[in-house]
């Protein structure tokens, strides 16, 4: 009967958390819409430039810079990290070398972005002398991102069945094209889960990226060496600078558009994943 | 006989080649880690040489941005800081994190249960932006109403880590529950275990490996986090320890955003051994993790 | 029919997962200590049914059944019925070996300290008891405090046995339980069930025909008639008439099938 008791109040106290846990979540979610949604949703604020210390700005530079950003990276990340991926997952024997490269892998994971940051801008901005610029900000969030894509395309090149190997070599074809056209493929949504959440992501970085993309831009970066602050960033200076009259409706605003594209595109992600494991996986457990 | 062996060769050397390709790519992270640890690390060099440990080491903080040698550069006070506010991001974030996962694998009606989990995915994508302006629009002046201080300080900080950290703690520890064989659960409900009997005696000692290392990664999410914490932590020089909850301090990674933008020489240098100090907390977590791990295997 | 009290009994069980009938106007009476072994085709709901008797089946999320179970004359199907008691009641061994990842010590403590006993001496008691029963004390005896998974297939099998044995049950139900284990492993549990069913009520869902015919006292045989069709019980009765003297001729094929 104590049991009894227990467990119906731990049941209690489990429903209880689990809505808190949610309720935090969906709260902030929706106070960042309700003050935000309205401005985010006006033209002249969606594609407006900013105007210093002027009330009225818009941050379009920021949006397509967020975006160049984010191509510009996944277009460095992705050769690496899928290369690397099927080394790791169909070459690499257990090793000492196979080894330190996972262990380098989990370090780079572990590192905080705003080291990234130091080291874009000691390297990148400094060193290269490239300034404030496209470029620095999207190397440094490759880097950044590398560890995360690699795994989860290892993971996926991982759950492709044996048998489809084994199928594919037996008919004769050789490793790299077996991996080519057999793994590979199989392995694609997952791969593109792992990337939009990479996507996902890069849009809401900040802390790698105001020293070596930049803080503001007052207009579209026109090449890759044009300095190209981010929507997330950017939404740290405003409110630190506090510079323009309507700062807190630009951060409202601002917020509320970034927090709608991040959703988005995570909640697509986790709609790929989940069609992914229901046709491609269904019934095969990994181990 | 001839045409076959040059196919043969042909056939080895593209393999050979594409090996070659892949193991490069795969030694690019090598690079990447020694580059950022060389890098970070002789930047700080000349703060370890001319400020020295005992001065890193100390609560004195005086920076002097137009004559940097003049000043002095304690890092004690952010380092204090990052790990009081770490201390309660997790005392809040990991309870509510491993329960929800509890909550999401084991007690929530059936139907929903993927829906929930979904959700909390797709809200860990929550910008740290978006958290910090969250927490300094409504949080910090809750606080404020509350307490008659500020606001700003440990309390906020912790909070505000803590619900980042707690999407992290719980999709792994939802996953380290669903790692487990189904036979587990079914063998203690068999016995007339309960619901609550069967998580606490077998699932979660059990998973308690994979929990304990979701829990370590939602410490380094802590730690390392830079813009939610910089919004509101108050960034004033004065150390506060875990009990000082509403007392405003700095953290490694709000000093290093806030300073990194105009310091020179020195102070520059200072901020990249705030840099190192962080590194040094990530592999001490990361080597944790591999204990945990391994010891797993046995 | 015979003269034996029956501990558990089901009438008229039909059993859903979903739109999908597994079972279909199940009626049989498991006679009070003896073995009976259900065997059939794979898929035919052995299992499934067998589930029935302790309400596994509580876990599977869209799983209706209509009809009762009744044991010792209470349905326990019925409003109220505690399932937790249930269980502790009706133990269950699974196909595949499945302790804990505790000690040998704690795997069998595990029951006892459900219900509340802490007392050192007493556990201690119950651990060596219900090892000799399952017939592993003397394997174990010094490693006690060892981690379970590191025993063999068979001995983790009669591990999961003994585990079940200490919290008192009066029948235990076991679903293949020697499918993963080889033949001399099968033996001991065999001679197992032949020492446990002086005291328990036993069912055992088995593919092997042999270890039915050995074993058992009772036979039930279920089949579906096709694909996709619900499991029914073709024939049950006394094992030695039903592996000699099937009165259903698709009974007759299963087992010569079998045999053959
Ligand atoms: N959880 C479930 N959900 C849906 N259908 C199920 C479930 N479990 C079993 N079934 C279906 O019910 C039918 C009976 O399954 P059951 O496992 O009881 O058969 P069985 O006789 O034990 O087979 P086997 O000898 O192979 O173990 C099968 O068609 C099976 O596919
Ligand atoms: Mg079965």
């Amino acid at each position: 009967m104590r049991a009894k008791r227990a467990d119906r109040i731990a049941t209690v106290v489990f429903w209880i958390i689990g809505l808190v846990s949610i309720s935090i979540l969906l709260f902030i979610t929706g106070v960042i819409l309700w003050n935000g949604l309205g401005k985010a949703i006006q033209p002249s604020f969606i594609f407006g430039r900013p105007k210093g210390f002027k009330a009225g700005g818009g941050i379009w530079p920021m949006i397509v810079s967020s975006f160049y950003i984010t191509g510009l990276a996944l277009f460095v990340i992705m050769p690496i990290s899928i290369l690397s991926a099927i080394y790791l997952a169909e070459y690499a024997k257990d090793g000492r070398f196979t080894r330190f490269v996972k262990f380098c892998v989990d370090s780079l994971a572990s590192m905080p972005s705003i080291v990234f940051g130091l080291f874009g801008m000691t390297v990148f901005v400094i060193l290269f002398g490239w300034g404030y610029s496209l470029i620095a900000g999207s190397l440094t969030v490759a880097l950044l991102n590398l560890p995360t894509v690699m795994r989860s395309a290892e993971e996926s090149l991982r759950s492709v069945p044996v048998t489809y190997r084994e199928a594919s070599l037996s008919l004769g074809a050789s490793r790299w094209k077996t991996i080519r056209k057999v793994v590979l493929p199989s392995a694609t949504p997952g791969i593109l889960t792992g990337t939009m959440l990479t996507v996902g992501r890069i849009l809401g970085e900040s802390a790698a990226l105001v020293y070596t993309a930049g803080l503001v831009s007052r207009h579209v970066p026109d090449s890759l060496f044009d300095s190209a602050a981010p929507l997330a960033g950017y939404i740290w200076y405003v409110q630190t600078e506090a510079g323009a009259p309507d700062y807190r409706a630009i951060v409202d605003g601002s917020a509320a558009l970034l927090l709608v594209m991040v959703l988005v595109i995570n909640f697509g992600a986790r709609r790929i994943g989940n069609y992914y494991q229901k046709r491609t996986l269904a019934g095969e457990k990994r181990v | 006989m001839k045409r076959i062996k040059r196919a043969i060769n042909n056939f080895q050397r593209k393999e050979v080649g594409i090996k070659i390709i892949l193991v490069t790519s795969a030694s690019l992270s090598i690079l990447a880690v020694f580059m950022i640890i060389a890098y970070i690390f002789r930047e700080s060099l000349p703060a370890i040489r001319t400020v020295g440990f005992k001065g890193l080491f100390s609560f004195n903080w005086k920076p002097e941005p137009a004559n940097p040698p003049a000043g002095s550069y304690g890092m004690l006070v952010p380092i204090i800081g990052t790990i009081s506010a770490t201390f309660w991001a997790i005392l809040f974030g990991a309870p509510l994190a491993i329960g929800t996962a509890v909550y999401i694998d084991q007690m929530a009606p059936m139907a929903i249960r993927s829906v929930i989990n979904r959700g909390i995915e797709i809200l860990a994508g929550i910008p740290s932006v978006i958290i910090g302006w969250f927490g300094l629009t409504m949080l910090v002046p809750a606080l404020r109403n509350v307490t008659a201080t500020n606001g700003f300080g440990i309390m906020a900080a912790g909070v505000v880590l803590a619900v980042m950290s707690l999407p992290t703690i719980t999709s792994i520890s939802v996953d380290a529950l669903r790692a487990l064989p189904p036979e587990l659960e079914e063998a203690s409900l068999a016995m007339g275990a309960t619901r609550w009997q069967t998580v606490s005696r077998a699932l979660l000692p059990a998973a308690r490996r994979g929990v304990l290392i979701a829990v370590i990664l939602g410490i380094g999410r802590a730690v390392g986090e830079t813009m939610a914490v910089q919004m509101v932590v108050g960034n004033a020089n004065q150390v506060a320890w875990p009990w000082e909850l509403f007392k405003p301090t700095s953290t490694l990674t709000s000093r290093i955003i806030s300073d990194i933008g105009e310091s020179t020489g020195v102070f520059r240098s200072v901020v990249y051994t705030e840099g190192l100090v962080l590194l040094i907390f990530a592999m001490v977590l990361i080597l944790a993790i591999r204990m945990v791990s391994r010891e797993r295997k046995r | 029919m015979y003269n034996l009290d029956y501990r558990l009994e089901v009438e008229g069980l039909t059993l859903h997962y979903g739109n999908f009938k597994a079972l279909e106007n199940i009626s049989v009476k498991v006679p009070n200590e003896r073995i009976t072994a259900f065997i059939g085709p794979s898929g035919c709901g052995k299992s499934t049914l067998l589930r029935c008797f302790n309400r596994m089946n509580d876990l599977i999320d869209d799983c209706k059944l209509e009809g009762s179970v009744f044991l010792d004359g209470e349905d326990i199907n019925g409003s109220g019925y505690d399932v937790t008691a249930l269980r502790r009641n009706v133990g269950m061994v699974f196909q595949k070996p499945n302790p804990f990842p505790k000690t040998i010590y704690d795997n069998i403590a595990y029951g006892p300290r459900l219900n509340g006993k802490k007392d050192k001496l007493t556990l201690d008691g119950i651990v060596e008891e219900s090892l000799r029963k399952a017939a592993l004390w003397k394997e174990v005896k010094n490693k006690l405090r060892e981690p379970a998974m590191r025993l063999s297939g068979g001995q983790q099998q009669r591990l999961c046995i003994a585990r079940v044995l200490a919290v008192e049950p009066e029948v235990i139900l076991m679903d293949e339980p020697c499918s993963a284990l080889d033949p001399v492993a099968t033996q001991r549990i065999e001679d197992l069930l032949a020492e446990l069913k002086k005291y328990y009520t036993i069912i055992i869902v088995t593919h092997n025909m042999q270890q039915a015919a050995r074993a058992s006292d009772y036979t039930a045989f279920l089949m579906i008639e096709d694909e996709g069709e619900p499991g029914c019980i073709v024939e049950f009765g006394e094992t030695e008439r039903i592996f000699t003297n099937p009165e259903d001729e698709r009974t007759e094929k299963y087992i010569t099938g079998r045999f053959g």
